[in-house]
């Protein structure tokens, strides 16, 4: 009995977030096709203890996109600078970028690492290339094309894993659908991307029931002084029938900055968006965007993933946060 | 307001903690092989929720070196058959989401089984 009026219980609920959600899940192609072409422009400097000739070159530009991950484009960048270092530091396994002081994780989509590393500053972003000491820097070992293939065929399967419960969506693609998915994002080619991308996002079923094949939200936190990204498992929608927004996602992970902002949050909302005088809020951003805090996660998951459909939230404390961070 | 704001963000201590797991916190771990991997002498072990994913991967392939036909192995971890973590995710979020009965499930094979 008790069981049979949770089920009903569970059933409005599902009712009321399929209501919510209804508009929110078809794939919005002009706001995915915007957030793919987000690029970044990028002035590589070689570093000075990697100069091997009697005058350093000069920097190399690059227009990176934001979707992209760093060694797709440093290829050009390497070729360019392989004729002032020495020969035998000269390959990808030695290869990595600084910015100020932090080495950059070559794994990270490249608007993850601006996001979290650089927002606020002029641009072009400023980076320097290094062809020595790698192995102090803590980063995952690179051994060329096909580490990054790999991570990103793994960290997609991940994702589908949390989605539906099990990665066959990413099983089911054929040889050349992922060659193809792989292709597009070396190749910065949006209609090629989404036409398999989508595949991984639409729901099977129309209807409240399409949305119960959401099992959690594929999310992952990322703080500029964490080692490792906060990810736990969220449901699309909640037992009251309303969707998991932002807030309710970072309230959870991250109390201490997020309770403060209550307040503030609702204000804001009254206000029409105006600043409510917080400057202590921590900025988030997804793909460079600040959304509203209210947005539904499952919206974001939609529309603004990242390649391997991650949703990506950096979340950049005040100053004053991040000493008690520290601390 | 700032005496206020201040004793509130306080908070965010507590919160690290939540995000990277507490010291105390651990892991429950079952380790089973795939194809040719050879069986290691405890199956179920537990791990500190706070360490990173290679702490595991180290765990594991030390345990299958210490026999003299698999001192080169290099071993490859999946999680519920299905996909292998990055080396820098941390244990107590991929416990978090992806355990099965209190265990995280690790299939450690000596190939790439579920590339």
């Amino acid at each position: 009995m008790a069981e049979e009026e949770r089920a009903v219980g569970e059933g409005e609920g599902l009712r009321g977030a399929w209501r919510e959600a209804e508009h929110l899940l078809p794939l919005d192609e002009v706001v995915r096709k915007e957030v793919w072409e987000g690029s970044i422009p990028i002035r590589v400097e070689l570093a000075r203890q990697d100069v091997s000739t009697f005058e350093a070159p000069m920097p190399f530009y690059v227009q990176a996109p934001r979707m992209g991950y760093f060694p797709l484009v440093l290829g050009q960048a390497k070729a360019y600078f392989q004729n002032y270092v020495p020969a035998v530091c000269c390959n990808d396994r030695e290869m990595w970028l600084e910015h100020k002081g932090n080495a950059l994780k070559w794994h990270l989509p490249t608007g993850v690492l601006f996001d979290l590393h650089a927002h606020g500053e002029d641009l072009p972003w400023h980076l320097t290339l290094h062809f020595s000491g790698v192995e102090t820097k803590g980063l995952l070992p690179y051994e060329g094309d096909v580490s990054l293939r790999r991570h990103f065929r793994q960290t997609l399967k991940q994702a589908t894993s949390l989605r539906y419960g099990s990665c066959k969506r990413v099983n089911n693609l054929s040889v050349a659908q992922m060659e193809q998915l792989w292709s597009s994002l070396q190749e910065n080619k949006f209609e090629s991307f989404t036409s398999v991308n989508s595949e991984l996002l639409k729901l099977s079923t129309p209807g409240p029931s399409g949305l119960t094949e959401i099992k959690r939200l594929p999310l992952r936190i990322y703080l500029p002084h964490l080692p490792s990204p906060i990810q736990q498992p969220f449901t699309p929608f909640k037992d009251d029938g309303h969707l998991t927004t932002l807030h309710d996602v970072l309230l959870q992970i991250l109390p201490g900055l997020f309770e403060t902002t209550r307040l503030s949050f609702a204000k804001t909302q009254e206000e029409e968006g105006e600043d409510a005088g917080d400057d202590q809020r921590p900025t988030v951003l997804v793909q460079g965007i600040s959304p509203p805090l209210q947005t539904p996660v499952l919206w974001l998951c939609q529309q603004l993933a990242g390649a391997d459909t991650f949703l990506y939230i950096c979340v950049i404390p005040k100053s004053k946060d991040q000493e008690v961070f520290a601390s | 307001m700032s005496a206020e704001l201040s004793s509130k963000l306080d908070l965010a201590s507590p919160a690290t903690g939540a995000a990277t797991g507490k010291k105390d916190d651990k892991v429950r771990i079952f380790a089973k092989n795939v194809g040719d991997a050879p069986i290691l002498k405890t199956t179920e072990f537990s791990a500190s929720a706070a360490s990173p994913f290679s702490r595991v991967i180290d765990h594991i392939q030390k345990k299958i070196r210490t026999s003299a036909a698999h001192k080169d192995a290099v071993v490859h971890l999946f999680i519920n058959q299905s996909f292998s973590p990055a080396p820098d995710e941390q244990l107590g979020d991929l416990y978090k989401c992806f355990q099965n009965n209190g265990k995280l499930v690790i299939d450690y094979a000596l190939k790439e089984a579920w590339g």
